[in-house]
């Protein structure tokens, strides 16, 4: 008896310590990937018994119309600067516009939190129910997916066929896809990093701001890179500059709560993320597709249109 | 052999309905009376052994904090099990007091419950009654599943469809 006891606490032993020099992930993804089949057969199974019904008129049926609000305001924030570059733009070229069907689009899969990690120092993954069959990849975003803005935008195909993404926000990356699950490093993880822009509020509207870094401290995020002659101020928002290198809709990260400036280290910037992993379930990864438009019909050369 | 695939299988099982429902059945509440319940099904090192293994598979599966239960469960379950300590100084066997069989699971998934949710209570400084809240979510489900269990376990036993030393 006391052997077997001995034998277990030996590969307790062994696997703590396999764990804290992250060689257990590969294990961890194939154990979960095992259980998939069963899970899509209680999925099957039970059908949709497991949406709650969130009863009219209380706080917590108010909350998903306040986060697609939310999601809106930052969607026009996105499309105020975005027009604001565009008319300086056009301003400096003397009126000739240069339009042109994008090469890479974005599409979303839908994919749900099946467990969370959430205790201290190394231990801050999450496992989605999507992977490679679903066509994920490693490094790619994913978003959260709780309004219903970017979820009618995934259903109806909002603006030409695309989901809509502008404003979404950031919950992590995918470190490792499986089969059939996916593992999830969150914004707030030491191997994350991502190219982001400030975008300020001012009585003249928004402005876009300095563009950085950010990177996971293990609790928040700071950004780094930060231009010494840019400014920068506690409340402006972080949006994403790119997504993984391709030019996209831009994504929320969170606001900056501390920015100082010392004059031999430059900028120290902390980001509040805008949401945390633990109070997300639903989330939507973010996987660029070739645009169609651009394959099929040859690549066009890029017109130029004279503004009237 | 058979037993450790047995095993395999419900543990299996109990992790996918785990996954699937987690709004009504927090993790471990249907794993930890299953795997309980093996630890004491035939009474040997290997259900032991084999409970063990599952404990720590779960939790590479699905980490929280450090794998206590592993240790904890088979430590309880061998301490339950071991009926008599010889005394290394005399040779006497001293006779250890027992609980009865059929309270035997229930004493260790109490003690599952407890050192399941503990450190959940202890990091993230739950008030007194979201820690009971927490504390009954898994004893709703997995006491019930127990005492079930221990039923089936003794009819087993009286069917003669399990060994009883």
């Amino acid at each position: 008896m006391w052997t077997a006891f001995a034998g277990v606490l030996l590969l307790t032993i062994v696997i703590t310590t396999a764990e804290r020099f992250q060689l257990l992930s590969g294990l961890r993804l194939s154990i979960n990937d095992a259980l998939s089949p069963g899970r899509f057969v209680v999925a099957a199974i039970s059908g949709k018994s497991e949406s709650v019904n969130v009863p009219v008129g209380t706080d917590s049926a108010l909350a998903p119309q306040l986060q697609d609000m939310e999601q809106q305001r930052r969607a026009l924030i996105i499309e105020n600067t975005q027009l604001h570059n565009r008319l300086q733009r056009l301003s400096a070229s003397k009126g000739h516009s240069l339009q042109r069907v994008p090469l890479v689009g974005f599409d979303v899969v839908s994919a749900q939190i099946i467990s969370h990690y959430g205790m201290p120092s190394c231990l801050r993954q999450a496992m989605i129910d999507a992977g490679r069959v679903h066509g994920l990849r490693r490094s790619e975003l994913v978003l959260d997916a709780t309004g219903t803005v970017l979820d009618s935008g995934i259903r109806n195909g909002v603006t030409d066929g695309r989901p809509v993404l502008a404003g979404s926000i950031v919950v992590g990356r995918i470190a490792q896809a499986g089969r059939w699950v996916s593992q999830l490093v969150p914004v707030t993880d030491e191997s994350y990093s991502a190219r982001i822009q400030l975008i300020r509020h001012s009585a003249g509207g928004t402005q876009p701001g300095a563009e950085g870094m950010l990177e996971g401290t293990g609790d928040s995020c700071r950004i780094s890179g930060i231009a010494d002659v840019a400014s920068v101020a506690i409340g402006d928002e972080v949006f994403s500059a790119d997504i993984s290198g391709l030019s996209g809709p831009c994504l929320y990260y969170g606001t900056v709560v501390t920015a100082d400036f010392k004059s031999a280290a430059g900028w120290s910037v902390f980001v509040k993320p805008a949401i945390t992993l633990s109070e997300v379930d639903d989330v939507a990864v973010v996987v660029p597709r070739l645009n169609a438009d651009r394959i099929s019909g040859g690549d066009q050369p890029t017109t130029v249109r004279r503004i009237q | 052999m058979k037993g450790f695939l047995v095993i395999g299988i419900l543990a299996w099982g109990a992790m996918i309905l785990e996954q699937s429902r987690p709004a009504v059945l927090p993790a471990g509440a249907v794993l930890l009376p299953l795997v309980m319940i093996s630890m004491l099904w035939n009474r040997t090192a290997g259900g032991i052994f084999a409970g063990g293994v599952v404990l720590i598979l779960d939790w590479i599966a699905r980490p929280q904090g450090i794998p206590l239960l592993p240790v904890v469960l088979t430590f309880a379950a061998t301490v339950l099990l071991v009926r008599t300590a010889s005394d290394p100084w005399t040779g006497t066997e001293i006779r250890q007091p027992q609980f009865p069989e059929w309270i035997q699971p229930t004493i260790l998934v109490v003690i599952a419950i407890l050192v399941s949710t503990g450190p959940t209570i202890v990091t993230q400084r739950s008030s007194l009654a979201d820690a009971l809240h927490l504390i009954r979510s898994y004893a709703m489900v997995s006491i019930p599943l127990t005492v079930l269990m221990t039923g089936v376990m003794k009819l087993a036993a009286e069917f003669g469809l399990r060994r009883v030393s």
